[in-house]
Formats: C-alpha cells, sequence, structure tokens
C-alpha cells in the first residue's frame, strides 16, 4: 500500500512539474490535438503500425506526410526518424501493476533458488513498469537512441521469466544517401535470485539467467539496382546453474557460466523491374561454446515484390526457399518454402484494412515428400470516427487463422472518446486452444503529451491459469 | 499478368495445405509486420530461444526452441504463427 502512494505522489509531483505546459497546450485546440496523437502513435502500439498510424493521422498531413503513413509503408524502420521529425527526442512512460489473480489460480512457476524468491512468489501483489527513449542528432549523418526500460513485478503471472528485468539499447546510426549503418549494444539483465528456473538447450542443469548482452552490427549499402543488408549480432548469455548437493537435501552449490552465439543474416538484392527483387540469402548461427551444438546454416533466395498501388491501396508478395542445415534440425525440414502475400486498402470513409496470408511448407529428400509447417491468414479491418472533428475513435476487428500451431483466433477492439478529455478501450480476444482474455482501459490526458490511465485485464489461459490485472499507469513524453 | 500470378500463388499453396502432411515437430516463427519488438516473448521463453532481429523485430532461433509455444499465448500482437 505504502509502495502505491509513493508512486502516486511522485506521479503527481511530475504532473505539476508540466502544468504550464498543460496551459500553453489547451489555448491551441488543433495544436493539442496534433500532439496528442503523436503521444498516442508513439508509445500505444496497440496492433502494430498497419492500421494505427494512418488512423491517427487522417486529414492533418501533408501530402510528403501521408505518403510516409501510408498503409503500405508499415514496416520501414519508424521510431527514429518519426521522433526527430516532431522533435520529440525524449519521452517517458512509467505504469503500476496491481495482480488481484486468487493464489489458488496460480501455478507454481517460481522455484527460485533462494527462500526469498519462494516467498516473493506467495506474497507479491506489485508491479513497476519504466520505459524512458531519448534520440538525437550528432551531426548531418550521425545520430543515437538510448532505450531503457525495467520491469519489477512481484507476482509470478505468465509474462515474465524473471521478476525483474532491466533492458538498456544503446545505438549509433550512420545515414547517408546510399550508406545506412548502425552499430548498436544491447543488455537485458535480470536478477537471478527472483528468476525462474529454465531449462537451457545444451545444458543439463536447470539454469537462471542473469544477463544477455549483444553487440550488434547492421550495414545497409545501395549500389543502384543492387543492395546489400548485412546485419551480425554477437550475443553472450550469463546463467548460473545450481547443483545439489546430495539427493533430497536442500543445500545447493551455485555455478556460473557463460554460453556466446553469433548470428549473421546477409542479403543481397538485385532490382530486376519496378516493383520486383530478387535475392540471396545466407543466415549463420555459430554456437560459440565448447560443444558446437546448435550450429546452423540457412542458405536460398527468393523474389520479392512491392507495389504501392495508389495511396489508398498496396501489394506486397515474398516467395522464398531455403536450405536449413544443422543438426538439431529435423530431416523433413532440409528444404523450406515460405510464400507471404499481403494486400493494404484504405478507404476515403474511415474505413482500413489488409488481408495477409503466410505459407511455410518443406520438402523431405528421403521420403520425398512435402509438409505444411505453417499456415497463417490474418484480416483486419478497423472504422475510426472524429467526434467533435477533434476526437478521434476507432472500431478494430481481427481474425487470425492459423491451425497448425493452434494460433486461431479473433479479437475486437473499441477505442472511444467520452468526454473532457477522456477514452476508453475495450478488448475481447477469444482463442480456440490458448486463451480468452477482456480488458477495459479508461485513460485520461490531462494534456497534449502527459496522459494516466487506469486498465484491468482479465486472462484466461485454458488450464494453466487465470490473471487478473489491474494497471494504474502514466505517460508522459517531454 | 500480375492477377495470373497471385492466383496461381494461391493455388500452389491451396493444394499444399490440402494434400500436405504437417511437419512432425511444429515450428514456430515470427510474422514480422505484425510484431512491435515489445519483447514480452523474450521474456517468457524458457530456452531463451528469442532475440530482436535486424529490423527490430522478434526472431526465433530454431536451434534453441522446444515449441512449448509459451511466446504464442504471450504476444499481444498475435504476431508468432
Ligand atoms: S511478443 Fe509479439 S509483438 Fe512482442 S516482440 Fe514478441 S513477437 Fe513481437
Ligand atoms: S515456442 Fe517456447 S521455446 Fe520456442 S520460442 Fe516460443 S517460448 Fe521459446
Amino acid at each position: 500500500m505504502k509502495k502505491i502512494l509513493i508512486l502516486l505522489l511522485i506521479l503527481f509531483s511530475i504532473s505539476q512539474v508540466f502544468s504550464d505546459e498543460e496551459h500553453n497546450n489547451k489555448s491551441n485546440a488543433k495544436s493539442k490535438n496534433k500532439y496528442y496523437k503523436i503521444a498516442r502513435s508513439l508509445y500505444r502500439k496497440p496492433f502494430g503500425e498497419t492500421l494505427c498510424i494512418p488512423f491517427i493521422w487522417l486529414g492533418n498531413l501533408t501530402d510528403d506526410e501521408k505518403d510516409k503513413f501510408d498503409p503500405s509503408n508499415e514496416q520501414e524502420p519508424k521510431d527514429l526518424d518519426q521522433q526527430r521529425r516532431f522533435n520529440l527526442t525524449n519521452w517517458s512512460q512509467i505504469s503500476l501493476n496491481y495482480f488481484t489473480t486468487n493464489a489458488k489460480h496460480d501455478i507454481n512457476m517460481v522455484t527460485g533458488a533462494s527462500q526469498e524468491a519462494e516467498s516473493i512468489n506467495t506474497k507479491g501483489k506489485f508491479g513497476l513498469k519504466y520505459q524512458h527513449e531519448l534520440t538525437g542528432k550528432i551531426s548531418e549523418e550521425f545520430s543515437y537512441d538510448v532505450k531503457e526500460e525495467i520491469f519489477y513485478s512481484e507476482k509470478s503471472h505468465e509474462r515474465r521469466n524473471s521478476f525483474l528485468t532491466n533492458n538498456l539499447k544503446l545505438s549509433l546510426f550512420y545515414k547517408q544517401e546510399t550508406t545506412y549503418l548502425r552499430l548498436q549494444f544491447n543488455n537485458r539483465y535480470y536478477n537471478p535470485d527472483e528468476t525462474n528456473f529454465l531449462n537451457l538447450p545444451g545444458v543439463v542443469y536447470n539454469t537462471q539467467q542473469q544477463m544477455t548482452s549483444s553487440a550488434i552490427l547492421h550495414l545497409k549499402q545501395d549500389f543502384g539496382k543492387l543492395s546489400l543488408n548485412v546485419y551480425s549480432n554477437l550475443r553472450d548469455l550469463e546463467y548460473r546453474y545450481v547443483v545439489p548437493l546430495e539427493e533430497n537435501n536442500d543445500e545447493y552449490e551455485v555455478h556460473q557460466a557463460s554460453d556466446y552465439d553469433s548470428y549473421t543474416d546477409a542479403k543481397l538484392f538485385f532490382k530486376i523491374a519496378d516493383h520486383m527483387k530478387v535475392f540471396g540469402r545466407m543466415y549463420y548461427k555459430d554456437d560459440l561454446n565448447e560443444l558446437s551444438l546448435f550450429d546452423q546454416m540457412n542458405l536460398g533466395g527468393g523474389f520479392e515484390y512491392d507495389n504501392k498501388i495508389d495511396l489508398f491501396s498496396s501489394i506486397k508478395a515474398k516467395v522464398q526457399y531455403y536450405n536449413n542445415i544443422s543438426d538439431k534440425i529435423n530431416n523433413e525440414q532440409d528444404h523450406n518454402f515460405v510464400t507471404q502475400l499481403r494486400y493494404s486498402r484504405r478507404f476515403r470513409n474511415g474505413i482500413s484494412g489488409f488481408v495477409s496470408y503466410i505459407n511455410r511448407s518443406c520438402y523431405d529428400n528421403e521420403t520425398s515428400q512435402i509438409y505444411r509447417v505453417s499456415n497463417m491468414l490474418r484480416i483486419h479491418a478497423m472504422y475510426s470516427y472524429s467526434i467533435e472533428n477533434l476526437n478521434n475513435s476507432y472500431l478494430l476487428s481481427g481474425i487470425k487463422y492459423n491451425p497448425e500451431n493452434e494460433g486461431t483466433l479473433g479479437f475486437i477492439e473499441q477505442n472511444q472518446y467520452l468526454f473532457k478529455d477522456i477514452y476508453s478501450t475495450v478488448n475481447i480476444k477469444y482463442s480456440f486452444d490458448l486463451f480468452t482474455s477482456y480488458s477495459l482501459k479508461i485513460e485520461y490526458f490531462l494534456n497534449s503529451l502527459q496522459s494516466f490511465w487506469i486498465k484491468n485485464e482479465y486472462t484466461d489461459f485454458y488450464n494453466i491459469q487465470k490473471q487478473n490485472l489491474i494497471y494504474f499507469g502514466s505517460t508522459f513524453i517531454f | 499478368m500480375k492477377k495470373i500470378g497471385i492466383i496461381l500463388i494461391l493455388i500452389i499453396i491451396l493444394m499444399v495445405y490440402i494434400g500436405c502432411d504437417k511437419v512432425s515437430n511444429p515450428e514456430y516463427n515470427v510474422d514480422k509486420s505484425a510484431c512491435n519488438s515489445c519483447g514480452a516473448c523474450i521474456g517468457i521463453c524458457p530456452k531463451d530461444a528469442i532475440e530482436i532481429g535486424e529490423d527490430g523485430k522478434a526472431i526465433i532461433d530454431q536451434t534453441k526452441c522446444n515449441q512449448c509455444g509459451k511466446c504464442i499465448a504471450i504476444c499481444p500482437e498475435d504476431a508468432i504463427y
């Protein structure tokens, strides 16, 4: 209880700091509406860029901006450019969670090495999430991006392996007309005393993750019709494993270990027509540990078709073959075929949507048989509407059909302006095999860049766990 | 011409779908156009098999994945299939 009061106090103090800005923003309803929309597009991302961005910006954009937020552009790198464009270089989000799951519905996921972990699992009720992002330009070509996310939860629930995680990303970008270079360092820290036991591949003992670090290099280079895309990631996992000293004894010996992997993904594209490219691809995973049991190499190629038919519709297709070489992959999956199709459409009356289909199949040399790995059909449709010409609301519904991996589900979501800068979002999701969830969120926009919300989310993971989460949260963009 | 191409691809997929058996081990992948890079799947994977890839979207290391299916249930965008 004390913790809630302290955090509410902090939130209140911060809101006071921003009260002047609130006054300024309220004096200009139109600009307020614009910034309010930016805020929503940056942190909510409730269903990906595809439908969210065109809706949010409807009617407020220049032609150039319209092109940028066209539904067919949903996969383009977004965050850095988007924020720089609007001089939003610094934003934070903080939310408090309150877990009300009944103990009888908990599965005891955590059997921590320390007694402390046990007691936290059964007694804890609170959680906290904090995100912060800072982006800026060093010069015309160089820019940077710092992202930080802390998640802490006193209760074991289905969402995390660890009670505490801290994600840090530091990126440096170099961009020129034909060159894009990114150097990045990622660190994900877990508190091992309060982390679930995992069973890492190739390690006989149960392990607890402590930290993963990645050093990333990403280069894109254009040579006219030819372009090169190379991505390389050197990854280190620090973990500890616990060995019982004797059977039926509560005493353990704790060992510390590291696990190194490197991933390289290189693609060479050649533009053969206006909207079509052929490509060759090599993906290589090098297990840098002693036994190298988890090496993998994919060699293949295919073609991509991407056509923005007009401002309102686009079509994309990708067909790819790759040969999978790894001791850890079943022989059936040596030769793989991936087909992707996607059609997006936006209408003038506020309706937009897309249909996408992905098929994965493989060919087994030995049995000369084709197998299906996975099929996914996804259809989304959204109707967006304005209330009093300023306050956008939407109704979104969609289905995902994925019979092979029990991923078939349907959902409906409505975001509705209520009154005086208060919005509500209702979401119902029904999955045939995995879960049903309901959520309700009420959000109050204090000014264009700050909001407070309360959210209740109930999820029934069939035959595993039922959880009821109540979140208190706030977003500050400054 | 384009339409014929697309129809042909669809027919081939349909034939594969109707006429072929399911692979014996399921495989999970990420639909990159749906992924919002939230990282929830990374936090729940019991095999440390998921990382953020080249385009900021999640990617599954198939050599580590044991097909437990936890990530598919947790993804807020239903991006895993
Ligand atoms: S949980 Fe889903 S949306 Fe989030 S990173 Fe994983 S695949 Fe992407
Ligand atoms: S299916 Fe399980 S092991 Fe595989 S990536 Fe998803 S959570 Fe990890």
